[in-house]
């Protein structure tokens, strides 16, 4: 074998266990001593797995913990659950609250992808590139996570501390992200991206949530996705828009300035002007699909 | 650990480690040699096969998932049913060549039309998008898959 296993025919001797309640799940983390690696859907963790780059002494298979599972729609506030799987996410009626989420889980990966990989591996694994991402930052959401001692919540810009590196601690679980209710008569939300092939990795991409009152910007977050170790907010794209017209030569013009707050790298996707060009492009498609969406006129 | 799996209709029980793949454990324990091994990364599709019905790719399903569920591979495809149908248009509009990816092509054209009986060519290309062919370019496999949707949005 060439991928530094062990074992020829693949797989380890690692313990595998599958939990059905959260503080199960915690209490095996815990057990475990930062020796346990969590499955959820494992379309993130296989490859690595099978390229031979996870050590563990335990999986904690967090799939048949019901209450990780599913979207819950309140009032105030929309909370997803870790295991719903981008499939579920593009098939829920968000439609009128976060429709940015449904445009990032429909182009994750590929349809066997999607049938699968959830929300809480897409945050719990930290990947700037991945879709979900950027939406969940510009709605401003939180993560939730439990230990075997209680529950915390953190919002997520704070959660995703580097490329691949979350502030999750080792006994653990993230249990699932939420935010706050948006005005369906007067926001809009969207995600935007480009990929070299279809099933492909992001070479950037762009989030906004847009609330608008009489025509003008109200509130704006936009979010880049793949342009630095984590999604980053455009902060000056905001402010150039907030509190002034939505229209479409006001939107041109605060995206201009998306470079600001990016720090792409050249890769084999593209160089760093050219994610820079194209971040400021995705932000304005993004900007223009959501200010539509709450009801505007581009 | 063990595992007990329903395989194209009949039950399986089968002693792996947990973090193998739902691919080595198909090819390698239970003969199913239709699941081809391709990239073995989740990038080809050619392991594609129907977990509890819905396509996934089997080298990204860990082992110990499929206790308890049912896999179908193409040779679980039986007469009779959309998945035939699939077949049967591939062999009529020659929308193979080496056949290596096939399987994986028919089982996630099988998951989609069961989603969209009348799908339009473009949804089909985007459902087709996770499944890799070096042979044929595309346009024959989604000839195939598109006559099966248009006279499935016919008898309807």
């Amino acid at each position: 074998m060439t991928d530094g296993r062990a074992d020829a025919t693949g797989g380890t001797e690692a313990d595998y266990y599958r939990p059905e309640t959260v503080a199960a799940a915690c209490r095996r983390l815990h057990e475990a001593d930062g020796r346990a690696r969590v499955v959820a859907g494992g379309q993130t963790l296989m490859p690595l797995v099978r390229q031979g780059l996870v050590d563990a002494d335990a999986f904690v298979d967090v799939s048949a913990i019901p209450e990780l599972s599913g979207v819950a729609v309140a009032d105030d506030r929309t909370s997803i659950g870790a295991t719903t799987t981008y499939a579920e996410l593009a098939r829920h009626d968000l439609s009128d609250r976060a429709a940015a989420l449904g445009d990032a889980c429909s182009v994750v990966a590929d349809r066997q992808v999607r049938a699968l990989g959830t929300v809480g591996g897409a945050v719990a694994h930290g990947d700037p590139t991945f879709d979900l991402l950027a939406p969940l930052c510009a709605l401003a959401a939180s993560v939730e996570l439990a230990d075997p001692d209680g529950r915390r919540r953190v919002p997520l810009g704070e959660f995703l501390v580097g490329h691949l590196r979350t502030d999750r601690r080792e006994n653990e679980l993230v249990t699932g992200v939420t935010f706050d209710r948006l005005d369906p008569e007067r926001a809009g939300t969207a995600y935007e991206r480009h990929a070299a092939v279809e099933s492909g990795r992001a070479t950037a991409g762009a989030a906004a949530v847009v609330t608008l009152a009489d025509g003008a910007v109200e509130r704006v977050r936009v979010a880049c996705s793949a342009v630095a170790d984590t999604p980053v907010r455009a902060h000056a794209v905001e402010n150039d828009l907030v509190g002034g017209p939505a229209t479409d030569a006001a939107v041109a013009t605060a995206s201009e300035r998306a470079p600001e707050d990016i720090d792409p790298i050249d890769d084999e996707a593209g160089s760093a002007a050219y994610k820079r060009r194209l971040a400021a492009t995705l932000v304005e498609r993004s900007l223009l699909s959501a200010v539509r969406r709450a009801g505007g006129s581009p | 650990m063990r595992v007990s799996f329903d395989l194209d209709g009949e039950e399986r029980t089968v002693e792996t480690a947990p973090d193998r793949s739902l691919r080595e454990l198909l090819r390698e324990d239970c003969d199913a040699l239709s699941v081809k091994a391709g990239c073995d990364g989740g990038r080809c599709g050619a392991c594609t096969v129907l977990l509890d019905g819905e396509a996934v790719k089997a080298c990204l399903v860990m082992a110990a998932k499929v206790d308890g569920r049912s896999v179908t591979t193409v040779e679980g495809v039986a007469d009779g049913t959309l998945g035939r149908e699939v077949q049967d248009a591939f062999e009529d509009h020659s929308a193979l060549q080496c056949g290596y990816c096939t399987p994986g092509f028919v089982l996630s054209a099988l998951a989609s039309l069961d989603d969209h009986p009348d799908a339009d060519r473009e949804t089909l290309r985007s459902a087709l998008s996770g499944n890799v062919c070096r042979c044929t370019g595309y346009e024959k496999i989604l000839d195939a898959v598109e006559a099966v949707a248009e006279r499935r949005g016919e008898a309807e």
